[in-house]
């Protein structure tokens, strides 16, 4: 009696939550199959599923998508930037706060305190300081300029995984091959790296998501057309609340698999990766 | 080992570059900036969609960040405690949707769910022969919007840190309660709460200076609507600047905030270092 209850709940629970966490996926995903007359009507299912809307994205027939092939390309061009700059930046700089580096502990306690802070301090609000900085630079609609924002703003996170992985790899191993006569910097990418593969593959993962799924600082940094990113073309559609919800929503689905994808594919890394650091907490 | 210690030192000088470039040096000018034009502060706080903006975000922060962290707690234990369940299992996996998906798709989908006629919440309220909220065109229920969205787009990761907070718990204090006859409930506050304590403060805090800096749940699901009324900080700096060009204003908004960001930085590294 006591089994049926708790199966009974656990069931209800579960339900609950996973109507709540699907939910507006799934109303993405139905109105993305209506035809443009049933965007305006409110069913749980399309009565006439079509693939009008996908079809418009495909042909870019829609004056809101009609670059969207070359957005989605500048979006995958800038994240693998961020990727790659904010995987360099981190992977070196966790090696100065792990805690096992050799430095001073004052040097190595303040590098671990400017990392923590600019992790903490909330990213937006850095948004329009950095985007006077980059106009007075005129970097403004340029790769560098905002693959540079995003990989400085993901960077300490980077550097505080590396850290976690590299603190478990014994001292012994790097002191043996500097003994040998290899320079450091060998130890370093030749030894060291490949020993934090894992830390390698999350933080360049994670980057790789940060970098896709930010709106704010593509938003601000990028006003020229041919330069959008796909999160800034999509928010843009929606100056009225009489536009075709139907091509949003496929062209938003679109945008949305890349990082879904990659999610799931790294999730054993990144979990555990995000796991380390709280349990130190 | 000279060698290692200046390769621990130069392995610094990227991060140290683009944190003096990007961080130090754009807060210095904005704040500069702030205080060479001193009639801007003081308009700011006779500004009265300022101080709305700035009274929204408090609100927001204030209903969000419990309701969030409280959910967190409670659905992480319920994915520790019940993991057996093979249905537990599917909710482990998919419940970190949210995190993943981007804010755009996501908070639009809540903003056409959300329409007064052609919703599916209205819809599902109708057809429960409920009536219909208007969510987007009163201020309270759109405040409501912009924090349901919060909550769903954020509760993963959270949950997600606390349940590993809890795998650091040893199984034994638990089956020990057990033997002792002790319920679910009393061996979550007489076990779990008093170990995860530390790690929910931290996580209370630390979502707090980050739901400050919220941009997306305000900016794409009510637009700041209806009317302006739900204006936080970070939208109205934005919309200083993004629309109307006018760069003070919408620095000395954003930086308005730093005196409250750095009190609750400090009790973070209090608690860090505690």
């Amino acid at each position: 009696m006591k089994d049926l209850k708790e199966n009974l709940l656990v069931g209800f629970i579960s339900l609950i939550v996973l109507v709540w966490t699907i939910f507006p996926i799934y109303n993405m995903i139905i109105t993305s199959f209506k035809p443009w007359r049933e965007v305006w009507m409110a069913t749980y299912f399309p009565h006439h599923p079509t693939l009008e809307a996908y079809i418009t994205i495909i042909n870019q027939s829609y004056f809101r998508v009609h670059k969207y092939w070359l957005w989605l390309w500048n979006s995958i061009r800038v994240s693998l930037e961020v990727m790659v700059l904010g995987a360099l930046i981190g992977l070196l700089a966790g090696y100065t706060i792990c805690e096992r580096s050799a430095l001073r502990s004052f040097i190595k306690g303040t590098a671990r305190m400017i990392s923590l802070l600019v992790y903490i301090f909330p990213a937006s609000l850095l948004s329009i300081p950095i985007y006077i900085l980059l106009m007075n630079y005129h970097l403004l609609n340029t790769d560098i300029g905002l693959a540079l924002s995003l990989a400085t703003l993901v960077s300490p996170f980077n550097a505080w995984m590396a850290a976690e992985y590299l603190n478990s790899i014994p001292k012994e191993i790097e002191e043996a091959a500097l003994v040998d006569g290899a320079s450091t910097f060998q130890v370093y990418f030749k030894i060291l790296l490949p020993l934090i593969r894992p830390a390698i593959i999350a933080l360049s993962v994670y980057s790789f998501i940060f970098s896709w799924n930010n709106y704010l600082y593509p938003l601000l940094i990028i006003q020229d057309e041919d330069k959008f990113l796909l999160p800034v073309a999509l928010g843009a559609f929606l100056q009225a609340d009489d536009d075709p919800w139907h091509i949003f929503f496929a062209a938003g689905l679109i945008y949305a698999v890349p990082p879904l994808v990659l999610y799931y594919a790294f999730r054993r890394y990144l979990v555990s990766g995000l796991f380390r650091g709280a349990v130190k907490i | 080992m000279k060698r290692i210690l200046t390769f621990a030192l130069l392995s610094f000088i990227p991060f140290f570059v683009v944190f003096i470039f990007f961080i130090i040096y754009p807060l210095a000018a904005s704040l500069s900036m702030m205080f060479m034009n001193p009639e801007v502060i003081t308009e700011l706080f006779s500004d009265e969609l300022y101080i709305r903006a700035f009274y929204n975000t408090l609100v927001f922060v204030g209903v969000a960040i419990p309701l969030k962290l409280t959910a967190a707690l409670f659905l992480s234990g319920f994915l520790s405690h019940f993991r057996k369940y093979s249905i537990v299992k599917v909710v482990g996996v998919l419940y970190l949707l949210p995190w993943a998906l981007p804010a755009v798709p996501a908070a639009l989908s809540f903003r056409w769910s959300l329409n007064y006629d052609f919703g599916l919440f209205n819809k599902f309220l109708t057809d429960l022969g409920l009536p219909k909220i208007p969510w987007l065109l009163t201020y309270p229920t759109a405040m409501a919007s912009i924090i349901i969205f919060h909550v769903w787009k954020w509760l993963p990761q959270w949950t997600l840190l606390l349940y590993a907070g809890r795998q650091s718990i040893p199984d034994e204090l638990y089956e020990a309660a057990k033997i002792d006859g002790a319920s679910l409930w009393s061996s979550f506050t007489d076990i779990t709460f008093p170990l995860l304590k530390k790690l929910f403060v931290i996580c209370m805090v630390l979502s707090s200076i980050w739901s400050i800096g919220e941009f997306e749940a305000i900016w794409l699901v009510t637009m700041a609507g209806p009317n302006q009324a739900t204006h936080t900080i970070t939208t109205l700096g934005f919309n200083e600047v993004f629309q109307f060009g006018n760069f003070v204003k919408g620095v000395s908004v954003y930086m308005s905030v730093l005196p409250l960001i750095s009190a609750l930085l400090l009790v973070l590294i209090m608690l860090f270092r505690r």
